[in-house]
């Protein structure tokens, strides 16, 4: 091809893809299923939770039972106090993630923090804190980008081939971040069982570890020290669920240590809700939990 | 900054929208390219840019005496290269070589604690650093062996070393190759721009679609390792890193590409299709070929090359190989990685000489190639693990002949579906097979403009180039 009919076919191809990529992009993107969830909204979720510079009356702690289990919303409205929902997945209770939560208490509130007591935030698996660590290490610029440019940009989701399969098969796993760190979950097809297996296996290879409850019971002695009221729950399950950590974890022996630490032990009753997965609660459950869990602290108030 | 994060977006936006103002006028032009890849280079961090800074300007100040003074300029050669070297030694192996002491001490009944006492700045990896301090130590090289003529200004060369699409992974450029393109006044016609923004594309689609999402798999496995002894799903996993890899460091190299071709700068090819490679050489002429080239002409042939008989050749092939396995990091995996390289490349010099009788042409490229890639995969087994014990449990694995049932839902999963795509694309291109026979633009848009529509909509989750440990 002659010199400059390369360069005339190169401009031409170079407009066509200007004008045609929008295009594209816009029909594949209208084209694919609608996610139940965003991603990107998660990760400006996880940025905004992890960088939060407001105060607050209570704090709740603990792992994704607790993000998903406790919506701040309907707490804050029973006590009539400002509310945080600071759970992490796979968290466990140690120094490095209580002194943060800690942070988040209002010197002049409340200053109350409640822990959602599951027997695997006691594995030194666990006490890595390994998602609430790597949301640290994330730099302030991309914490920035993450907070201020992800929500705007929800319809660049990304998407993985099992994920469209599932949503033609009208499976979905719901998942409405909110802004005070809860997630209201839920899942389609429900299975009450289906993380069983997965929590059987891990307590096969993986145990309680003494050392990490004896640092938190310490913890929870000096937050006290603190002026800091400290309570404790032991997160709703499915009754599988519920056995299976029974034998594992001695909570009734826990508890007293806990009081004798300084906190409060929670009674919540352990039937009545629902778990989509056996571990989670769902949206509709996490509010009547959390509606008993906000009754109970004003009692203690 | 990563090229496929939105940062990058707006400072190429910003290259480009000033480019075409300075392009042609030298002293805008070159303070332009150094005033932007400092931005770029000091985003991670802005204190790495003083090290960049003074190993550039040691090494500027060590070329002018090159050529100033003939009589001394080993001894400014030996400056360069003890500034460039020392720098990777403090910031990369300062760590990995107290340890080392420890033990050694330790196995003296001496107790030292040298891990302990190195500065803490050390332990920070400046990003790139490999990179720069190797296309800095290749100019004063050089101009030593008078291969190359000098940076007229200290302008030219921070432009050369620090010129953002190869700064922080290469490819490693050569002063020759780039200087000269540079010191001239740069003219880019659309047909430049057109196939820098076919190969910019073309780089992303293998970094965010095909590498992030076989990473996956990758990563997935590698985290349970200790949990299962699966044959297959071992090998399958060495397979996905294997593409992993290669389409990561890849889509980095052609982005990088393709960027200076739309400043109108040419990089040479840094790879070229290396799993169809028929032999261990040929498997190195296709791998990370900057890489490859440097460590050919400045350490294999320095040390004598293939010149001094048939165990001096293999002495000097261990040293490079070993040389290259700790530039990848200060590991003993990569020591390992480096020396089974070693070791294929002697086997194959002793024995591959003898020819397999195999009539068959295309069976024997397929057993050809198999027996380079096999090994191959063995090897990055050693490259990928953190350490040696994770690396010798897969080994054991993969030999073990012990098959359970998971590989079931691994095949039919996204990352190797992607696997499966990338394989078969790079086999399409290795071939040249040609699909559609048209090269007519608007086809070529419509091509590029469902690529980016792929890029958005399929990209794995996101993941940091992986030679930037590097």
């Amino acid at each position: 091809m002659p010199k400059n009919n390369k360069i005339e076919a190169s401009r031409l191809g170079i407009i066509i893809s200007v004008i045609l990529t929008p295009i594209v992009i816009y029909l594949v993107g209208i084209c694919l299923p609608k996610l139940p969830s965003s991603k990107m909204l998660q990760d400006a979720f996880w940025a905004n939770k992890i960088s939060s510079s407001k105060k607050y009356d209570i704090v709740f702690v603990g792992d994704s039972r607790i993000y998903r289990g406790i919506n701040p919303l309907i707490v804050s409205k029973i006590t009539f106090s400002n509310t945080v929902n600071f759970g992490f997945s796979a968290a466990g209770l140690d120094s490095t993630l209580i002194y943060s939560a800690s942070q988040l208490l209002s010197v002049d509130g409340k200053k109350t923090m409640i822990f959602g007591i599951t027997p695997s935030a006691f594995t030194l698996e666990a006490s890595k804190n390994e998602h609430f660590k790597s949301l640290k290490k994330i730099s302030k610029k991309d914490l920035w980008i993450r907070k201020h440019l992800y929500p705007e940009l929800g319809f660049f989701n990304s998407y993985s081939l099992s994920e469209i399969k599932k949503a033609m098969n009208h499976e979905a796993y719901f998942q409405d971040c909110q802004s005070d760190g809860f997630i209201y979950s839920n899942k389609i097809p429900f299975d009450s069982t289906s993380a069983l297996d997965a929590y059987t296996s891990y307590f096969k290879h993986t145990s309680i570890s003494q050392l990490q409850i004896s640092k938190f019971l310490n913890i929870i002695k000096q937050l006290q020290l603190n002026g800091i009221k400290c309570f404790a729950f032991r997160v709703p399950v499915s009754l599988p669920m519920n056995t299976l950590e029974s034998q594992i974890f001695d909570f009734e022996t826990f508890k007293i240590q806990l009081e004798l630490a300084g906190a409060h032990w929670m009674d919540i009753p352990q039937k009545g809700f629902n778990s989509y997965d056996g571990s989670h609660l769902t949206g509709p459950s996490a509010n009547k939990l959390s509606r008993i869990l906000g009754d109970s602290i004003l009692n203690y108030h | 900054m990563l090229f496929n994060s939105l940062p990058f977006l707006a400072f190429i936006a910003i290259f480009f929208g000033i480019w075409p103002l300075v392009r042609n006028k030298n002293t805008w032009r070159w303070l332009w390219i150094c005033c932007m890849s400092m931005v770029f280079y000091g985003w991670w961090d802005w204190r790495f840019l003083f090290l960049l800074f003074f190993t550039g300007a040691i090494d500027y100040l060590s070329g002018k005496f090159i050529l100033k003074f003939p009589s001394q300029k080993k001894f400014w050669l030996w400056l360069s290269l003890a500034t460039n070297i020392g720098s990777l030694v403090i910031f990369k192996y300062s760590g990995w070589l107290a340890s080392l002491l420890d033990s050694g001490f330790g196995l003296l009944n001496m107790h030292t604690e040298l891990k302990n006492a190195i500065p803490e700045f050390t332990l920070v990896l400046p990003v790139g650093i490999s990179f720069y301090t190797f296309n800095s130590m290749s100019y004063t090289i050089d101009l030593y062996r008078g291969k190359t003529k000098p940076a007229e200004n200290i302008l030219h060369f921070f432009a050369f070393i620090s010129f953002f699409p190869h700064l922080v992974a290469g490819p490693i450029i050569r002063a020759k190759d780039i200087l000269t393109q540079l010191t001239k006044p740069i003219h880019t016609n659309t047909v430049q721009i057109f196939n820098g923004i076919r190969i910019c594309v073309w780089g992303l689609f293998q970094k965010m679609v095909l590498a992030d999402n076989i990473a996956v798999l990758v990563n997935d496995q590698f985290n349970q390792v200790g949990e299962h002894s699966d044959t297959a799903q071992w090998w399958l996993c060495m397979l996905a890193f294997a593409f992993q890899i290669y389409f990561d460091f890849n889509g980095y190299s052609t982005i990088a590409r393709g960027i200076a071709k739309l400043c109108g700068i040419h990089f040479r090819l840094n790879f070229s299709h290396p799993y169809f490679a028929n032999s261990f050489q040929n498997f190195w002429q296709r791998w990370h070929i900057s890489l490859s080239s440097f460590f050919r002409d400045y350490v294999y042939i320095s040390l004598g090359g293939n010149r001094k008989g048939k165990l001096r050749t293999n002495i000097n092939l261990w040293i490079t190989m070993l040389l290259s396995g700790i530039w990848h990091g200060a590991n003993f995996t990569f020591v390992i990685w480096g020396a089974l390289h070693a070791l294929y490349l002697s086997i194959e010099r002793v024995i591959v000489k003898q020819n397999i009788i195999i009539h068959n042409k295309q069976f024997k490229a397929i057993i050809n190639s198999l027996m380079v890639f096999i090994p191959v995969l063995v090897a990055w087994t050693f490259f990928r693990a953190k350490d040696m014990h994770e690396a010798l449990y897969i080994v054991k694995c993969l030999f073990s002949f012990h098959f359970e049932l998971g590989i079931k839902e691994l095949l039919i999963s996204n990352a190797v579906f992607w696997l499966f795509i990338g394989i078969i694309n790079d086999f399409i291109l290795f071939k040249r097979i040609k699909l559609i026979r048209t090269n007519a633009p608007v086809f070529q848009a419509i091509l590029i403009s469902f690529i980016i529509a792929i890029i958005i909509f399929f990209r794995g989750p996101e993941q940091q180039f992986i030679y930037f440990q590097f």
